[in-house]
């Protein structure tokens, strides 16, 4: 049949195939092009000054990362921690504890997220200190 | 379609080893301490050699079956949408990759990886609803495409390495 044809032509042709070929080369360099490319947009030293919780796609708690403070997060068994400047969920009732494990995040920029019970941590920087401007 | 019986032994060894390959890969430490999530998808290795010496149909059966039984053994059902979203689309790629026989199969591999990651990305945030998940694709794309490089460079050994005569079926 069709597939049969198809399986003996792709073992005859991997059997003989080299390493790296041509259109390998071109599409790893198109690759490291599009890395290089979005890490250029990821790194981002800014540290955060506030940090966002979202539950099921809504705000539920916005803050600053300068006061230490230890809070529950409504709607859920998580509880949101931010100690020098960064945040952390430190209690939560999740299988995998993915969110637990992320640790401190202070970057702007940096999440946490908890896909099972849908809490998404969000730190972003500027605003508070934007030149010229007291708030 | 005629399917012999040789070919359905192979279908189901193939099978067993990529389910057993996922499970004792989720009873390893995590490879980077920071993301957990982070996994070698050593049974994806077993797709692209399914689709050399099977079929597309094979594999992308085989994918199926180890997408889903693989979070039932492990005992989290929810990681099965996760699985079956990143390692389904990601079998069909392989599959069309390899037929078309341009590219090799490290290269699949490592594209292979990252539209599996893209798709549990997009999986992600859609049970969030947010679309900030997205800020981890650099590290996942990066430590996938490895992973990918990897699985493809054991897929090109296997196929180099094991006689002829196993691979005709």
């Amino acid at each position: 049949m069709r597939f049969a044809s198809h399986t003996e032509k792709n073992i005859t042709h991997y059997k003989k195939a080299p390493f790296l070929g041509v259109w390998d080369f071109v599409l790893l360099l198109a690759l490291i092009f599009a890395a290089t490319v979005a890490l250029k947009y990821y790194i981002e030293p800014e540290t955060g000054s506030v940090c966002t919780v979202y539950v099921d796609g809504e705000k539920v708690i916005e803050t600053d990362l300068l006061t230490d403070s230890v809070t529950a997060i409504p709607g859920t068994h998580a509880v949101l921690t931010i100690k020098d400047g960064a945040a952390a969920i430190t209690e939560n009732d999740c299988p995998n504890k993915i969110c637990m494990k992320t640790g401190f995040v202070g970057r702007a920029g940096g999440t946490i997220v908890c896909a099972p019970n849908k809490i998404v941590v969000k730190i972003s920087g500027g605003g508070y200190f934007v030149t010229g401007v007291h708030k | 379609m005629k399917i012999s019986a040789k070919k359905i032994a192979v279908t189901a060894l193939l099978c067993a080893l990529s389910m057993m390959l996922g499970v004792v890969e989720s009873l390893l430490p995590p490879v980077i301490p920071a993301l957990p999530f982070v996994r070698i998808g050593l049974g994806n290795a077993v797709i692209g050699l399914a689709v050399i010496i099977l079929g597309a149909p094979y594999a992308i059966t085989i994918s199926v079956i180890k997408s889903v039984a693989v979070p039932l053994i492990v005992g989290n059902p929810i990681m099965a949408i996760y699985s079956l979203a990143g390692g389904v689309s990601s079998a069909v790629l392989t599959a069309i990759l390899i037929d078309i026989r341009k590219i090799s199969l490290p290269v699949t591999g490592i594209l292979s990886a990252t539209l599996h990651n893209l798709m549990q990305l997009t999986v992600a945030a859609l049970m969030t609803s947010t679309a900030e998940v997205f800020s981890l694709s650099v590290p996942l794309f990066l430590f996938g495409a490895i992973a990918g490089f990897g699985t493809g460079t054991v897929q090109y050994l296997l196929i180099k390495a094991l006689p002829e005569k196993a691979l005709r079926l």
